[in-house]
């Protein structure tokens, strides 16, 4: 290595220790002096560049950064209420629109699905248990009452017809058991007097507050049954 | 079922430990890195308070950024970039130009100097007069420890480049004290 590489070397780096540099040191006396200036030299520079550090830096940045990411995690807390409380809202709605969204597009449908559905729930014959009384106080629901008996009643309930809060009743037939819906006026359903399928029939009457649904076994006269209803059914505001 | 899923996702101990492992290695970080990471600032935008915002805010991003760093002895070139990119983002804001290299409070009781505060303070001008491009890397060396190859590798140039301008940079030095010693000497003979 000549004495300008040498330099050149060392200059650039004077911690540079490969084996060459100690040969250069070692074989020349000029070299070695001027190694000996380079670490003077870098001895000054280090000294120099080694500015003093403000008192407390470091503290001060454990500081900010303790009280950042407190103020983070306070944000990030109400950030996830947030999102947890619009979930939860949507969800509701959700739920809501789900029950409540027509799924059927006529009466006639929505009776027939919903006679299927709980077809053979009921026992065919009246225990006695649903009497006059006790009908009418499932009737104000739907702001009606009967003023006389209709028949042999197997099972009054609450039910949601398609949505609406209405009456289900079961009344004993001659071949099978009567299905009765009593259920509000219905605006999103399309409206048909007589329906069937192949194993059961339907007849619906209008009124000026509500709609009553019968259906029953194709064999069973219904038309008759809608007649007893109408005589004896009341409608209240 | 549900409390045993909620269990085990989070509990409430886990991540408390896990925030207070991250506060030590971060507490870890600072305590072992300021200096030379203020030193650097300092050098690179010569005012006090510029370096100690910049400090500042890269321990911030680097806290924010903890999880990603993985290899602890790489910390101090990671440091150093995020700094780096700090300092650009700084100049993007508002278009600042290099403040004039000042040394207020380092020296400031010229009292109790001692001879080797005044060598220094003679030969911080003389750095801060160095074309940044070279002063750069001169303090990455020297402060940081840095290889050459290392240096090239966070300033993205190669390492000849890098190993040219240290040379320059410490040739240009030795030349001034030189010059400066020969003033001296005239005026003292």
């Amino acid at each position: 290595m000549d004495d300008l590489e040498f330099r050149r070397r060392l200059y650039a780096d004077p911690k540079d220790n490969n084996s060459d540099i100690q040969k250069g040191i070692d074989e020349d006396s000029a070299n070695a002096r001027f190694y000996d200036e380079i670490q003077q030299l870098d001895k000054r520079i280090n000294s120099a560049l080694h500015v003093e550090v403000p008192e407390n830096l470091s503290n001060n940045l454990i500081l900010k950064q303790t009280l950042a990411s407190h103020r983070k995690q306070t944000t990030q807390k109400r950030w996830h209420l947030a999102v947890a409380a619009s979930v939860a809202f949507f969800v509701g709605v959700g739920i809501n629109y789900f029950n409540a969204s027509p799924v059927y597009t006529s009466v006639a449908d929505y009776s027939l699905a919903h006679y299927y559905h709980e077809e053979g729930k009921f026992s065919h014959s009246a225990d006695g248990s649903v009497n006059l009384a006790s009908l009418n106080d499932k009737m104000r629901d739907v702001n009606a009452n009967f003023n006389g008996e209709i028949g042999n009643i197997v099972a009054v309930k609450d039910c949601y017809f398609d949505g609406m809060d209405s009456v289900h009743l079961v009344l004993e037939g001659k071949y099978d058991n009567i299905t009765v819906f009593v259920i509000p006026k219905v605006q999103h359903l399309a409206q048909s007097r007589q329906f069937a399928d192949s194993k059961i029939h339907g007849l619906s009457r209008e009124y000026q507050q509500g709609e009553v649904i019968i259906l029953g076994d194709k064999r069973e006269a219904l038309d008759l049954w809608q007649q007893k209803i109408d005589e004896t059914i009341e409608w209240s505001i | 079922m549900i409390q045993k899923i909620f269990r085990k996702k989070s509990s409430p101990t886990q991540v408390s430990n896990d925030m207070a492992s991250k506060q030590i290695r971060y507490e870890a970080l600072v305590n072992a890195l300021h200096a030379d990471l203020y030193r650097y600032a300092f050098w690179l935008v010569h005012d006090q308070h510029i370096a100690e915002d910049l400090v500042q805010e890269t321990f911030l991003r680097a806290w924010r950024a903890l999880d990603s760093l993985k290899d602890e002895k790489a910390a101090k070139s990671w440091l150093i970039t995020i700094l780096r990119r700090e300092n650009a983002r700084r100049f993007e804001r508002k278009q600042l130009d290099m403040s004039e290299y000042e040394e207020p409070s380092i020296v400031d009781n010229i009292s109790t100097t001692t001879e080797q505060q005044l060598e220094d303070h003679w030969l911080r001008e003389k750095i801060a007069r160095l074309p940044a491009d070279y002063r750069e890397p001169l303090v990455l060396q020297v402060i940081g420890g840095f290889s050459g190859e290392e240096i090239a590798n966070m300033l993205n140039l190669n390492k000849n480049t890098v190993m040219t301008r240290l040379f320059r940079a410490r040739n240009q030095l030795k030349d001034a004290i030189e010059s400066e010693q020969k003033l001296k000497g005239r005026s003292n003979g």
